[in-house]
């Protein structure tokens, strides 16, 4: 099996959600011939085949209408940036009212356009479209260096979620497919399975996005994700040179010894440097989760004053009412707390 | 207690990996071993005053602490916190400490 990686330009996924089938097929045939192989293009005449769509491909972007029989934009745009807070959305509408303007851009709608303006030329709006399509709009978006990739993939999986794990180092790039809490498949280049799991897993620095699951192409990965993230950490340490003395010591040292059970995210909160809540996540007391966090961080400062012992980054407490890691950064601190799945604290 | 903490000390402080351990009795009195004479008996008395002070904060906010683990760039506290305010901590190299062993040296404690 290879392990060359290759960075291929992505392919954009874009859906245009209108009851007008003429326009949606000359809008299509727009995008597929203004710039051949940069879209792959879906369509949706309402409401319910676009929210399947949705969660069938990993969409970059919706074109939405606002008139449309059953539920119509007005509802739906608030409806897919509530449960699909990092899908980016252009309304294209005839009805080009100021209200309707400003209750999609309040909504979450990156752009807004009069559907007269452009219904003779594209090309008008066609870099705006390239350009929302290409920026997350809330998706988490991070240096590797700043929040660790195998972080966000625990929380994921922790988590129980489903979702695309999309990686763009400088040398290569990737994908992980978690499923329900279970890494399904990984795919970097040429290779798959474990070795790209763990190439990806070993990436020193890059961008990483996580996108609405889809479906992989095949499932290459059936191991433990607990396991799989140790065996990581395990080659990775080897790769540096610290191989012999891992040998004799278990790469398990550097977490907690993880249970059986399955576990749940209870409770997340991240804030700044200066204590500016940046995200939370059913924390019912964030300002008081904030002020811990500051304050241990000052205590992880003196510990190492103390010992000498470099930057304190990561504190795990784990007890009855369940686990909870804290880590202390330059720039933000973050509280993941969970419990055994059934047993929220 | 003493006595009890002293032996759990010195089995601790044979352990591979580990650099220093240390007890914060419920008298606020300290028991100290180290193998390091740059992790020297004041300065893991220090520390174990910060970890006092952590248990407390993360208790206040409803957390259990029945085991904390506090990664550093050059080294790792290992501790656990028992009624009356008693601390046992094992400050270890994440490169040759056993991670079961440390484990089950925390429980031994917490059943002394």
């Amino acid at each position: 099996m290879s392990e060359t990686t290759s960075v291929k330009p992505r392919l954009r996924q874009i859906l245009l959600v209108d009851d007008d089938k003429d326009f949606t097929l000359f809008f299509k045939d727009f995008l597929l011939s203004y710039r051949p192989g940069a879209w792959i293009v879906h369509t949706a005449d309402h409401y319910a085949p676009a929210l399947a769509a949705i969660k069938e491909h990993p969409i970059d972007l919706v074109i939405l209408d606002l008139k449309m029989p059953i539920m119509d934009g007005l509802q739906l745009l608030p409806l897919l940036k509530r449960t699909h807070p990092e899908l980016q959305v252009i309304v294209l509408t005839a009805s080009a009212m100021s209200d309707n303007r400003n209750f999609c851009l309040q909504n979450g709608a990156a752009l807004f356009f009069d559907k007269s303006e452009v219904s003779d030329g594209l090309e008008k709006i066609y870099a705006a479209i390239e350009a929302v399509a290409s920026t997350p709009a809330e998706g988490f978006r991070g240096m590797l260096r700043q929040v660790g990739l195998s972080d966000v993939l625990q929380m994921e999986c922790l988590g129980r979620k489903s979702s695309v794990l999309e990686i763009n180092g400088r040398e290569s790039s990737g994908r992980i497919y978690i499923q329900d809490g279970s890494i399904l498949h990984a795919e970097a280049g040429e290779a798959f399975g474990e070795p790209a799991l763990f190439h990806l897993l070993a990436l020193k620095g890059g961008e990483f996005q996580l996108r609405p699951y889809s479906k992989p192409s095949r499932q290459t990965i059936d191991g433990h994700w607990e396991s799989l993230m140790m065996e990581a950490a395990r080659l990775s340490d080897e790769a540096a040179g610290g191989a012999l003395e891992r040998s004799t010591a278990p790469a398990s040292i550097e977490t907690l010894p993880e249970s059986e059970s399955p576990r749940q995210i209870d409770e997340i909160v991240v804030c700044s440097s200066v204590n500016e809540l940046l995200y939370e996540w059913q924390s019912v007391r964030s300002e008081k989760r904030i002020q811990l966090l500051d304050q241990l961080a000052e205590i992880s400062s003196s510990l190492n004053r103390v010992l000498d012992w470099s930057r304190g980054d990561r504190l795990e407490i784990d007890g009855s009412n369940g686990r909870s890691i804290l880590l202390f950064q330059p720039d933000r601190k973050v509280l993941i707390r969970s419990s055994e799945t059934g047993r929220t604290a | 207690m003493s006595a009890p903490a002293e032996s759990w000390l010195q089995k601790a402080a044979g352990r591979r990996g580990v650099l220093a351990c240390g007890v914060r009795l419920a008298d606020r009195s300290f028991l100290v071993r180290t193998n390091r004479e740059e992790l020297s008996s004041v300065r893991i008395e220090q520390a174990l005053k910060k970890l006092f002070d952590a248990v407390q904060l993360i208790q206040q906010n409803q957390l259990s602490t029945d085991r904390l683990h506090w990664s550093f760039e050059s080294g790792q506290i290992l501790f656990t916190a028992r009624a009356g305010g008693v601390i046992a901590a094992l400050f270890v190299n994440k490169d040759l400490a056993s991670a079961k062993e440390m484990e089950k040296l925390l429980a031994e404690f917490a059943a002394v």
